[in-house]
């Protein structure tokens, strides 16, 4: 494959699955700015070894696992889950917080960061229990379980945000 | 489990569209171009270029000066006693040491190059009007002195790169409290950008960075303080060059200046040149795991003499409890199996914070007793030498190579893992004799191609490991 073309694919790539791999890192970790820089710092790794990555039966597989990796490596480095989370809204590029927003996101907050991942990878990556489980190294039966308790943990804490809005 | 059987199709679509309404806050981001992107992809292919290149180079000059034949000796045939003094490799006009020669409290041009991975070094200027700075913070009551970073990525349309500041002030303290309010003021800052602090938790004392984003686009911010000065580091998301620029890259940076301030901020500036005796080990109480009763922890570095702006940062270094289970391998490739039963051995570990994810590496200290100790210290020796330079891996899984550094005693071993995403381990392992009798030292420390750990040059572990031999050797 020549360089040009390579440019055209990596582009191509890149702007159709960018987005989706943003709001994955971001719904997983609360911090917009975070799961920005985590993304590009993913896409930019998977660039410098694009000719193996492109080769790869998913390659949006291994950048999804790349950014969420780096994210969750430098969210609980940086400040921990509690801090992190109320982070939110003080990303100065980002349009401000939404009633709806802030209450999701408070909402993720109660759950486990493996419930939260399951549920991301489930409902925003569409993932099957399968998938998750091969891409998370995780039995297919502890996803199956961390997907049914994050639904109705989830579901409670949205309740209880909406009736302490209302 | 009863909780989990309480969820319905209700929770599901509740769940569902919740997640889905975080969509519209990625949606409305600024977008970087695919070619920015490429940029900093490029930028780290650099990177690992020039660190292998300048690890490379440091062997050669090492060859030269010892001989290859102590480098490539016959792994059957027992190793010489260790070395007390290292032979370090003379300093060259544009290796690392001989730049720090130049006297500048801040980083020159071939140093952003270097730090950064830039394909030509940009020009430092004096700013003749001081404007303020990014986020415009309160002025900390110092001199300063402030210059601009020309960049030459779009010749002969040369643009602004960044700048740098080195504020002065009258006394250590109030240099801190400087940099306190300088760090105070970037984190407060919401226009014209809102900077994320990036130091780890356990926040560095000496060394801050911060970045922003602009247009999609990354910018950075360091602070590093030493003695009476705080240097301001700054390289704009509007330059082209940022688009390659991380963490790791500015880590290097804020060091370079840390060491700067350390050189030439002070009143009384050493002179260049000077070569000053290695720093003197110090004992300190710390956790050493291994049968009892458990080797002394004066037989080991001191953990906070593990601490470096290269090696943590500049953070501090504590021990923290080591592997619990009771295992004394430290070494890649070494396993239970392979080491010996004779004498008696502890382990300290070194971290840079708390957690697990901030232990930086390890010391094993082996003492053997009565008259074949002396024996047995050799052979040790030739053990880890064999065990590292004969490599380990698992079939389809991860392999371990390794490389001599440039002084006795000294690998860096590369583990690649198969197809995991999670990128390259490397571990720099060092092996002396100790002031001790029969005692003998095997340091480790790691890092990750994905910026883990320790994440300098291949040269820069190597000194690392041998400033931390150094230590060992006194104890």
């Amino acid at each position: 494959m020549g360089a040009q073309s390579s440019d055209v694919e990596f582009d191509e790539f890149y702007r159709g699955t960018v987005r989706r791999v943003t709001h994955l890192v971001y719904a997983t970790t609360g911090d917009l700015g975070l799961a920005q820089d985590c993304t590009q710092e993913a896409y930019a790794r998977a660039w410098q070894q694009w000719s193996r990555v492109r080769t790869h039966e998913d390659p949006l597989a291994w950048v999804r696992t790349v950014a969420r990796r780096l994210a969750i490596s430098a969210w609980r480095k940086s400040t921990g889950q509690a801090r992190a989370y109320q982070r939110v809204g003080t990303t100065g590029d980002a349009s401000p917080p939404s009633e709806n927003r802030v209450a999701v996101v408070a909402a993720l907050r109660t759950l486990s960061e493996p419930v939260r991942e399951a549920l991301t990878l489930h409902y925003i990556g569409d993932l099957s229990i399968e998938q998750i489980a091969h891409e998370t190294n995780t039995p297919a039966g502890t996803i199956k379980a961390r997907l049914h308790r994050g639904r109705a943990q989830l579901a409670e804490a949205l309740r209880h945000e909406e009736s302490h809005h209302a | 489990m009863p909780d989990i059987d309480t969820w319905t199709p209700a929770d599901d679509a509740l769940v569902r569209s919740a997640l889905a309404s975080l969509r519209a806050e990625t949606d409305t981001l600024p977008l970087a171009a695919p070619r920015v992107i490429r940029a900093r992809g490029a930028g780290r292919r650099r990177r690992t270029r020039l660190g292998w290149a300048a690890g490379a180079a440091a062997a050669v000059v090492v060859a030269a000066t010892v001989g290859y034949a102590a480098l490539g000796r016959d792994g059957a045939r027992p190793v010489p006693p260790a070395v007390t003094t290292a032979t370090a490799p003379a300093p060259t006009s544009t290796g690392p040491e001989g730049l720090l020669a130049t006297a500048s409290p801040l980083p020159l041009g071939a140093e952003w190059q270097r730090a950064l991975g830039l394909a030509a070094a940009p020009v430092v200027q004096p700013q003749p009007a001081y404007e303020g700075n990014l986020c415009q913070t309160p002025e900390p009551g110092s001199r300063r002195e402030t210059q601009r970073v020309v960049g030459r990525a779009a010749q002969p349309d040369a643009t602004l790169l960044g700048v740098q500041t080195r504020y002065s002030f009258v006394s250590d303290a109030a240099a801190r409290a400087g940099m306190t309010t300088l760090a105070q003021g970037i984190a407060s800052c919401t226009a014209p950008v809102s900077p994320r602090e990036r130091t780890t938790s356990s926040a560095a004392a000496h060394q801050r960075i911060w970045s922003y984003t602009k247009d999609g686009a990354t910018g950075w911010l360091a602070l590093a303080q030493y003695g009476t000065s705080v240097a301001w580091l700054e390289v704009s998301a509007d330059a082209p060059e940022a688009a390659a620029v991380d963490q790791a890259d500015m880590a290097t940076l804020a060091g370079i200046a840390y060491q700067r301030l350390r050189l030439y901020g002070a009143p009384a500036t050493p002179k260049p040149g000077i070569t000053t005796p290695p720093p003197r080990a110090v004992d300190e109480d710390m956790p050493v795991t291994g049968p009892q009763p458990a080797l002394s922890s004066s037989l080991f570095v001191a953990a906070t003499q593990w601490a470096s702006p290269v090696l943590t940062g500049g953070q501090r270094a504590y021990a923290g409890p080591g592997d619990p289970e009771g295992s004394s391998t430290v070494v890649q490739c070494e396993t239970d199996q392979k080491m010996t039963t004779a004498g008696r051995y502890g382990i300290v570990s070194v971290r840079s914070g708390p957690g697990d994810a901030n232990y930086i590496g390890k010391q094993r200290v082996r003492l053997f007793e009565g008259a074949d100790a002396a024996d047995e210290v050799t052979t040790e020796r030739q053990r880890v030498d064999d065990i590292v330079m004969a490599g380990c891996g698992v079939p389809g899984g991860s392999t371990t190579t390794a490389t001599r550094g440039p002084t006795a005693g000294t690998y860096l071993l590369t583990t690649v893992t198969g197809t995991d995403a999670s990128g390259t381990l490397f571990q720099w392992v060092g092996v002396s004799t100790m002031a001790t009798p029969g005692a003998i030292s095997t340091i480790a420390f790691h890092g990750t191609s994905d910026g883990q750990g320790f994440t300098g040059t291949p040269a820069q572990g190597f000194a690392e490991l041998d400033r931390l031999l150094a230590l060992a050797r006194q104890k």
